[in-house]
């Protein structure tokens, strides 16, 4: 378990070091918000393992349930407001707001029950709907490039891979999250391990983002390449 | 009986969740990777695109460089093999009279010098009015190609025709000269490789569409054959062609007539792009 643990921070801290060694290529508000989750993630398991949130709330079950939740409601907010400022088709635009709309209504209602009962459940429901409107959302994003007449390397630009983390992290962690409540505690223990391979290389990801030169600034590198190619 | 089932269900759960997990990471990756690859084949289709592009840019250019130079060879052959030697004897004449004293003599040398620069101004005149056509400068395309078609017609070797139904607002004058250089060269193609025993100009216009229509019956060459042309070595006239009518964005189709019996060029401008 000891391993995991420092696996975990290692992943956690890493794009954040990232971030901070290329801050003068991170200056866009897009980069901005992955890094504030980044940021965010780190505090929120730092305050999880640590004692400080029993203070003000005894009841264990509850103070984990409430940072799972409020965590869950933070990290779709800000993935979904990074993928809404990729889009250039307002009606992606417009489907992502309509069903980040209905995310926040389930996930508040479910917040609010969940907190009024004594022994409060794992929140399946609000990260399966999370889950699946970023994967729909990323899939759009990537329809959304490849119709895009730009000749640049769709590998290039440091908001794919940023989609991809974001992908690969909620589509592996999906069926382990929805069953979760389902499992043993063995169960839990033994999968546990598929969303800290999903977190690690989601971080990973985040990481290479962060150290490629954001699209603004970049040479249309594929003009070259293929035209040297072709000779 | 009650523990089976619990087992049974926990080991259910176990088994969506792996492959579950598997084939969502499975999906997502071949979905990147598919990306990925569709990307790189767009891509490279596109600069193949741009490729060849910029290879027929290059063949017009070498096109219309050749035939400038095939223009000037022929104004210096006619100017160095006409004019020069008719200067010269002329010049001979005239020193003639310097050594000669003889009157009638004299006046026979003078006579023939003025003869000679009678030709020479002609012959002159004849490059110039080969280099711009003073009825296209003066009195627009339509004098112009009805000039050209009449000077054909009267050679006796082909019929030649033509009618411009709606000219009333001319082109520019550089446009006008262009469309008058095309035509020049869709005649001179007609006559050396169609065998055609006439040819019929039409002009006319549709919106802001310009057209130009040149029907002939003779062996001719379809929009396939013109584009196959282009993009060889050989066909520098077609060549030129595309390149004038490139200036003026405009276009041009090679067909065969439905009939199947005459072939049939059109040319067509943006009325607004060139007047």
């Amino acid at each position: 378990m000891d391993l995991y643990f420092y696996v975990v921070y290692i992943a956690h801290i890493v794009p954040l070091i990232m971030f901070s060694l290329n801050i003068k290529l991170n200056k866009t508000s897009s980069h901005l918000t992955v890094f504030v989750y980044c940021l965010y993630a780190l505090l929120n398991d730092l305050v999880r393992n640590s004692e400080l949130i029993s203070h003000l709330i005894p009841n264990l079950a509850k103070s984990d349930f409430l940072l799972l939740s409020t965590f869950t409601i933070i990290e779709y907010t800000l993935l979904a407001y990074y993928i809404y400022n990729l889009f250039k088709n307002k009606t992606f635009k417009r489907v992502l707001l309509i069903a980040s709309c209905i995310f926040l209504v389930i996930a508040f209602g479910n917040l609010i029950l969940e907190m009024n009962s004594n022994t409060p459940q794992f929140d399946s429901v609000p990260i399966a709907i999370s889950s699946l409107i970023l994967i729909t959302a990323s899939i759009f994003y990537f329809f959304e490039s490849i119709q895009d007449p730009d000749i640049t390397f769709i590998y290039s630009k440091p908001s794919f891979w940023v989609v991809v983390g974001i992908m690969i992290y909620f589509s592996g962690t999906f069926f382990l999250f929805l069953q979760y409540d389902n499992l043993s505690e063995e169960d839990k223990n033994n999968y546990w391990i598929i969303s800290i391979i999903c977190f690690v290389l989601k971080n990973i990801f985040f990481s290479i983002s962060f150290i490629l030169k954001p699209e603004n600034q970049q040479v249309l590198n594929a003009d070259e390449y293929y035209l040297n190619k072709l000779e | 009986m009650l523990l089976l089932q619990v087992n049974n269900s926990s080991a259910n759960v176990s088994l969506v969740l792996f492959f579950g997990t598997i084939g969502m990471l499975a999906l997502t990756i071949g979905l990147i990777v598919f990306i990925i690859f569709h990307q790189r084949k767009v891509i490279r289709y596109q600069m193949t695109l741009q490729k060849m592009e910029q290879e027929q840019q290059k063949m017009l250019l070498n096109a219309s460089i050749r035939l400038q130079e095939e223009e000037r060879q022929r104004i210096a052959a006619d100017l160095h093999d006409d004019a020069g030697p008719l200067l010269a004897t002329a010049r001979l004449y005239l020193n003639e009279n310097l050594v000669n004293l003889d009157k009638t003599t004299q006046l026979q040398s003078i006579y023939n010098a003025k003869q000679i620069i009678d030709d020479t101004i002609q012959l002159i005149r004849n490059i110039s009015h080969s280099l711009m056509p003073p009825t296209l400068k003066n009195f627009g395309l339509e004098s112009a190609v009805n000039d050209q078609f009449q000077k054909i017609s009267s050679s006796g070797i082909i019929n030649a025709s033509c009618r411009f139904h709606d000219y009333k607002e001319r082109l520019q004058t550089d446009n006008e000269l262009i469309v008058f250089r095309v035509i020049q060269e869709l005649i001179n193609n007609i006559l050396k490789h169609s065998n055609a025993s006439f040819i019929h100009l039409t002009q006319n216009t549709n919106g802001n569409k310009f057209y130009i229509r040149m029907h002939h019956d003779g062996k001719g060459i379809t929009q396939a054959d013109f584009e196959r042309m282009n993009k060889s070595a050989a066909g520098l006239g077609l060549k030129n062609i595309q390149s004038r009518l490139k200036v003026l964005h405009g276009r041009i189709f090679f067909e065969k007539d439905a009939s199947q019996t005459y072939y049939k060029v059109t040319i067509e401008l943006n009325r607004e792009d060139n007047q």
